[in-house]
């Protein structure tokens, strides 16, 4: 019976027993970059324009937009398109498909047709990088040329109307002015002189020499003037010229970048029928009013508060180029309920994030965190991406949205 | 009264499925209870999954599909939406980097302990047959935990510096966040349950068994035992990368042939040999992505599965004198690969379910114990009882789990 309870109590024993695995900790080792923490560039004071620099709003295909969609740019683009890729690695260029061909897998005509919107907005953003300083630097110069005339021209004026020509009858052709200094006779019409080089047109006859010396350094002080105002003006003059050559080139990458996606889903639009482009007033282009010709309406985004609100949100917009339903021009803002749940938050990356709703006749528009930055070289901006919910079926696409604002 | 436990370390971690092979912790025996005997028994078994053989039967640790390399290829192909990978594709070219370039290694450790509580009721029907239940308790403890080392600093910054001149500062955040717990972003990402460390018991696959003496002489005995495998255990969750699973609910049907030389009073050399059908079943399964694919988001809640049939083998020289048992033994299993077949995504995807499924298993065991079962015939004891102790190991195998087993058996006759 011992042995009997001896069993029993070691079976008891037994089946109290527990498996316990060992705690472990896999090991880790994490870059000193990676532990510091990512955050939105703060506003800090800065004040932007109200009105958007750009407003891109861009839906993205899925793969059932795209089966048996090809894409090959029209020859009036091709040049476009050309300057876009010429602004890519050849290395980048060997990495992406150029072709959308009709038996591609309607998935890697996504995967493609993501590779070249995002693409076509870096290059488009490169460049506006190059152009805005360059905008900046322009502006700068156009000032101090208005500038340096506004301080020297009324000198010169003076300079020149020191000495008024009293003149009896008008010379023919380039000849000189027969002048008297103060009206005579038959000398009694006036010519001032319009330039310095005018000056050397007047043929005076001075009754004393002083006159005469005095004549001579009124010319010189012209001539000096205008002399010193050229050599202020003539170098920032070619900078500007330069400046705007560049400009020109930098405008045209960054309109290839747009032509390039609008080029893409604007073909997908006639091939699907589905919307995936739109247009948007801002300070770029300016779009007319909704339902009228002539007058201009601007979109316009007020915040207060440092950031933490809201105050306007108006956005005229236009959807749609090629698809089977388009919205022309039409206001959507909180007045109208065409802007709804307006939030400026942060997220849990600890990014300051907008957030709104956009209710169209077509679809909801819902955006997913669109990231706020603001940099020196790219002003004030909202990132990030949206949903977009077609009220005629249960289908939604990703949609790009991106809201740019410049510097007062 | 071999085989009745059915206890399942099964790691949803690729490489260990439902129904794989598992070290044996008893001996072949060709014996069965004479007529009106009924016997009481209680199986404690312990094991661990620490460590495994792969498909070429080196041996490495069971969180060995944790240990991956993190590359810009593995990053694009993860992502579930092609607009997704396209933008990942193209912030890797704005970055200047190839599908090739390595992040750094995803780490992990996994430790499983598991006990399986075995009641064993059987009874001689008659002097040639016996029948048997065994009803499995598992009971188990999962410790789990990843990491990351992070090693290209230049790709990491030029990524950022990509993502950041987009001005999506969130998606910097989101790549940093993610890049510091890749394997837990990436089963978030793919609806799995987070990982974390679990205690937990559950009823395993109940067994029931027929043992029949179809020949008895002096020295040789031959029995043929059917058994029949319940679906009462839970296979591992769909939901979970880690999990230990108390049975593959799905029925296995049995069949083996087992014979006993007894020598003499003390030596008895046994074999055994037999065939384990597992019967086909629909069962949810995550489908691959792709061919080497860890992870996946992708449910099949009505996969076709037919797990590999298991053939095993086995031999054994017992001695056993005055109540005192020594025993040692060896035991091979083989068992095909498993068949996945299902509607709901392409034909070839549910192909790489199938892939490092077959297995076998070469393994030893050792028993000692004590029986009073002589003591009791000389009425020297009041009740017949008998305890043992057995341990497994696994000397070499392909695809299965090489931890050693230990077992205790107690028993009581009435």
């Amino acid at each position: 019976m011992k042995n009997i309870i001896i069993s029993c109590s070691l079976l008891v024993l037994l089946v109290g027993c527990s498996p316990e695995a060992e705690v472990i900790h896999a090991p880790s080792s994490i870059l000193e970059s990676s532990k510091v923490g990512i955050q939105a560039i703060t506003s800090g004071g800065n004040s932007f324009q109200e009105n958007p620099r750009d407003v891109t709003i861009l839906v993205y295909p899925k793969a059932v937009d795209l089966e048996g969609f090809e894409f090959e740019p029209a020859d009036d683009k091709k040049e476009m398109w050309n300057l876009l890729k010429n602004q890519l690695s050849e290395r980048y260029r060997s990495q992406i498909n150029e072709n959308f061909a009709k038996n591609t897998s309607s998935v890697q005509k996504v995967i493609d047709m993501a590779i070249w919107i995002n693409t076509a907005g870096e290059v488009r953003d490169n460049a506006s990088r190059k152009k805005f300083p360059l905008d900046s630097r322009k502006a700068t110069l156009e000032k101090e040329i208005d500038t340096l005339k506004e301080e020297f021209n009324p000198k010169i004026e003076a300079a020149r109307n020191e000495h008024i020509c009293y003149y009896a009858k008008r010379p023919r052709g380039r000849s000189n002015y027969a002048c008297k200094s103060q009206p005579e006779g038959e000398f009694t019409n006036i010519q001032i002189p319009l330039t310095c080089d005018f000056m050397n047109r007047f043929d005076f006859v001075f009754a004393t020499s002083e006159d005469e010396t005095a004549y001579a350094n009124s010319k010189a002080k012209c001539f000096d003037l205008k002399q010193q105002l050229d050599s202020e003006t003539n170098s920032r003059q070619d900078e500007l010229n330069t400046v705007d050559l560049k400009r020109e080139e930098y405008k045209d990458i960054r309109d290839a970048g747009k032509t390039l996606v609008l080029d893409l889903l604007e073909s997908v639009e006639a091939y699907s029928k589905n919307i995936f482009v739109s247009t948007t007033s801002n300070t770029e282009k300016v779009l007319d009013c909704p339902g009228q010709v002539g007058p201009k309406c601007n979109s316009e985004i007020v915040f207060s508060n440092n950031f933490k609100a809201v105050k306007e949100f108006k956005i005229f917009s236009s959807f749609g180029v090629n698809s089977k339903n388009t919205l022309e021009v039409l206001e959507y803002s909180l007045d109208n309920g065409g802007i709804t749940d307006v939030r400026l938050e942060i997220n849990k990356y600890n990014v300051q994030v907008l957030n709104f709703q956009m209710n169209t006749a077509l679809f909801t528009l819902v955006t997913e965190d669109l990231s706020m930055t603001v940099t020196p070289d790219m002003g004030l901006r909202f990132v990030g991406k949206a949903k977009v919910f077609f009220k005629n079926s249960n289908e939604w696409r990703w949609t790009a949205v991106k809201l740019e604002f410049d510097r007062k | 009264m071999k085989n009745v436990l059915i206890m399942g370390l099964i790691l949803a971690v690729p490489a260990l499925h439902a129904g794989d092979l598992k070290a044996p912790f008893a001996l072949p025996s060709a014996k069965v209870l004479p007529k009106g005997v009924r016997n009481l028994s209680y199986k404690h078994v312990m094991a661990s999954a620490e460590n495994k053989y792969n498909t070429a039967g080196s041996s490495v640790v069971v969180a060995d599909p944790f240990f991956k390399n993190i590359t810009f290829g593995d990053a694009i192909k993860g992502k579930l939406d092609p607009k997704d990978r396209g933008d990942l594709k193209q912030a890797m070219l704005s970055a200047g980097a190839s599908e090739s370039d390595i992040f750094g290694q995803t780490t992990g450790q996994v430790n499983i302990a598991a006990v399986a509580h075995v009641p064993v009721l059987a009874w001689g029907l008659t002097s040639k047959m016996t029948v048997a239940v065994a009803v499995p308790i598992v009971e188990s403890s999962v410790n789990v935990s990843t990491g990351v080392i992070q090693t290209n600093e230049t790709l990491h910054k030029n990524v950022k510096a990509a993502l950041a001149a987009k001005g999506v500062s969130s998606s910097v955040a989101e790549f940093d966040d993610k890049m510091k717990t890749p394997i837990n972003a990436k089963l978030e990402d793919y609806n799995y349950y987070a990982l974390e460390n679990e205690h937990k018991d559950k009823l395993g696959d109940i067994k029931l068994v027929t043992k029949y003496l179809s020949y008895e002489s002096d020295a040789d005995r031959i029995v043929l035992t059917g058994d029949v495998t319940l679906p009462t255990g839970k296979d591992a969750n769909v939901h979970k990368v880690v999990d230990v699973a108390s049975g593959d609910e799905q029925t296995d049907i049995g069949f083996s042939v087992s014979y006993d030389r007894q020598f003499n009073d003390t030596f008895t050399f046994s074999t055994e040999v037999g065939y384990i059908a597992q019967l086909k079943d629909t069962n949810p399964e995550r489908i691959p992505m792709f061919d080497d694919s860890k992870v996946t988001p992708d449910i099949d809640y009505s996969t076709q599965r037919d797990l590999g049939d298991i053939l095993h083998s086995s031999a054994a020289l017992k001695a056993r004198y005055a109540g005192f048992t020594a025993s040692t033994g060896y035991s091979f299993q083989y068992k095909g690969a498993d068949r996945y077949t299902g509607t709901q995504y392409e034909e070839g995807r549910y192909k790489w379910l199938e892939q490092d499924t077959r297995q076998n298993m070469h393994s030893v065991v050792m028993v000692a114990g004590f029986d009073t079962l002589d003591l009791f015939r000389s009425k020297k004891f009041p009740v017949p009882l008998s305890l043992m102790l057995s341990h497994s190991r696994v000397i070499s195998g392909k695809n299965v789990v090489n931890d050693p087993l230990t077992a205790i058996d107690f028993s009581m006759f009435f």
